[in-house]
């Protein structure tokens, strides 16, 4: 392994629609893989959209395509696990594509990350392992704040985690969420301020160093795609 | 089920990356499976045949069988593929276990005594049958089915009907009736799972066959949408390879409702045990001609017991009896089943 795949970065993305940051973190993640970088943490916000992975059952979206089309809102089928979830600006989105040997323990520590990070913003934040699976994610009381679905490839971790900011909350209404009933709700419904994504992004970074005990260096997305550009040519 | 992490109890198959039957190298992404919203694509340990054993969308606990990789692929790449050994699956190094005698007679008083290891289909039935008991709240309804117009039906198509075409069995009768009798009840083709109620869309009727030394539910899938002689050709083939020990998992897995008969044997009812997860089991008796009230006389009449053995977190008293009732119903006016 390189002295580069030591280290740990964050990017910050901003806006992407979400096939083209799918596309993005595959292509991260293949470098991961190579050795090509270190452990790195995408953050950025998607337009509208439901995504589902392969265990979404049709009831989840009650309504066809064109009704949700005429709200603004894609539906973009995922080559993931867990069932129907809601993206939108307002909504901060994490992907670590890192590597770990114990696939749920990595899930258990973005649980704990994204506890740590509300709670620097005043959100009391828990999440319910003893509950089941079904209750995977960060919750404030019963009212789920955070949803987390990963997938791992060769002990890199792709996907990850996404916490209602201030976005709005109407369109969780329209689905059946993670193929739950559960109310949802965001940093804005909870404190009535809503924090900006990237101030946020901030505390993320400051939580997960906490949780890796190492200090996640800042990446622009530019040198990012500089140093997995060669998976690109190879691609091409 | 391979686990995927140390707090890991069970996992659901998510999608298989390889097809049944295909070729696979060692360290191959074979199936993604989920945990605690985890997905993984987990590699091939070894190289061979691929078999599968757990459909996606399948839960199951750590340890439990979601495929056989089978056979040497240099071999079966030499050889007709024909020639990769089918019987893996059934684990031939435990088929025939040795028998261990053990110097317990002054002891036990029970003489010389046997120990023999079960092979892991023998392993698999006490673990599930033990586990039925042990955690399905269950009971049974019992109804008498007069199948005089159904024997007659069958004397006849024995007497008058072309000889290459079997005469579909009182058994195969049975599996048509409770398939046509599941599309109205659909409580009972699902299962409790979880916590949840899971209904299936697919009327796959398994059918409970002794082997030498084994018990399988050999599945008919869509029997609703089966004929009759479809059904008594698909039955018959399932039990001879049932008996040769030819059977695959893919014909074994995927039942949404069993189908258990000791008639043969002479047994008037039985109470049978609960295939989990399905929601329920019907156990078939012997036809016997037997007195009985028919149009106010009391006449021989040829009377079957049905015993439908109900897991009550799914399916209620009610419910299992309008199920029940449906089932004699449609065997005592067969040419029902015909179409």
């Amino acid at each position: 392994m390189t002295e580069r795949a030591e280290e740990c970065s964050v990017v910050q993305l901003g806006r992407l629609d979400y096939r083209e940051a799918n596309a993005l973190q595959e292509r991260v993640r293949d470098a991961r893989e190579a050795g090509r970088i270190g452990d790195t943490l995408l953050l950025l916000e998607h337009n509208p959209v439901y995504t589902r992975g392969r265990r979404s059952s049709p009831e989840e979206l009650p309504q066809d395509a064109a009704w949700y089309a005429e709200r603004g809102i894609e539906i973009v089928d995922v080559d993931r696990g867990g069932r129907v979830t809601y993206h939108a600006p307002g909504q901060l989105v994490g992907y670590p594509i890192v590597k770990a040997a114990d696939v749920v323990a990595h899930v258990r520590s973005l649980e704990r990350v994204i506890i740590a990070a509300l709670a620097s913003v005043g959100v009391e934040a828990r999440a319910r392992v003893d509950e089941g699976s079904d209750f995977t994610g960060v919750w404030v009381e019963e009212r789920k704040i955070a949803s987390i679905g990963v997938h791992l490839r060769r002990s890199i971790t792709t996907h990850g985690f996404a916490i209602n900011l201030g976005m709005d909350l109407e369109p969780w209404q329209w689905i059946v969420p993670c193929g739950l009933q559960a109310e949802i709700t965001s940093v804005a419904a909870e404190t009535g301020a809503s924090p900006d994504a990237e101030q946020f992004a901030a505390q993320i970074s400051a939580a997960w160093a906490a949780e890796l005990g190492a200090t996640p260096q800042p990446l622009s997305p530019e040198r990012l795609a500089a140093l997995i550009a060669p998976t690109d040519a190879a691609l091409a | 089920m391979p686990r995927l992490s140390d707090s890991m109890e069970e996992g659901t198959i998510v999608r298989w990356l390889k097809r049944d039957g295909d070729e696979v190298a060692r360290g191959e992404e074979l199936v993604e499976i989920e945990t605690d919203k985890a997905t993984l694509a987990y590699e091939s340990d070894t190289a061979g045949t691929l078999q599968i054993t757990a459909q996606e969308g399948a839960t199951l606990p750590v340890g439990a069988r979601i495929a056989v990789i089978g056979g040497d692929s240099s071999v079966a790449s030499a050889a007709p593929a024909a020639a990769a050994p089918v019987a893996e699956v059934e684990s031939p190094a435990a088929a025939a276990p040795p028998a261990t005698p053990a110097s317990g007679d002054e002891i036990s008083g029970r003489g010389t005594v046997t120990t023999t290891e079960p092979t892991r289909t023998q392993t698999l039935i006490a673990r599930r049958m033990a586990e039925s008991r042990a955690t399905v709240p269950s009971f049974t309804l019992q109804i008498s089915v007069d199948m005089t117009t159904a024997t007659t039906l069958r004397a006849e198509a024995k007497a008058t009907g072309d000889e290459s075409q079997a005469v579909p069995t009182i058994n195969d009768m049975v599996v048509k009736a409770a398939a046509l009798a599941l599309r109205e009840q659909p409580q009972a083709n699902g299962a409790w799972r979880d916590g949840k109620f899971e209904h299936y869309s697919r009327i796959n009727i398994g059918v409970a066959v002794a082997g030498p030394g084994t018990l399988v539910a050999a599945t008919v899938f869509d029997a609703d949408a089966k004929t009759l002689a479809e059904i008594s050709t698909e039955t018959g083939e399932l039990a001879e390879r049932v008996r040769s020990g030819t059977i695959t998992p893919p014909q074994t897995s995927g039942g949404t409702f069993t189908v258990s008969n000791l008639g043969m044997f002479g047994v008037r009812s039985f109470e049978a045990v609960i295939n989990t997860p399905q929601a329920a089991i019907l156990a078939v008796g012997a036809v016997e001609q037997r007195p009985a009230v028919h149009d106010g006389e009391i006449e021989p009449r040829m009377l079957m017991e049905l015993t439908l053995s109900c897991d009550h977190r799914i399916l209620y008293g009610a419910d299992g009896a309008t199920l029940l009732a449906r089932i004699k119903a449609l065997l005592e006016a067969p040419l029902s089943l015909a179409s």
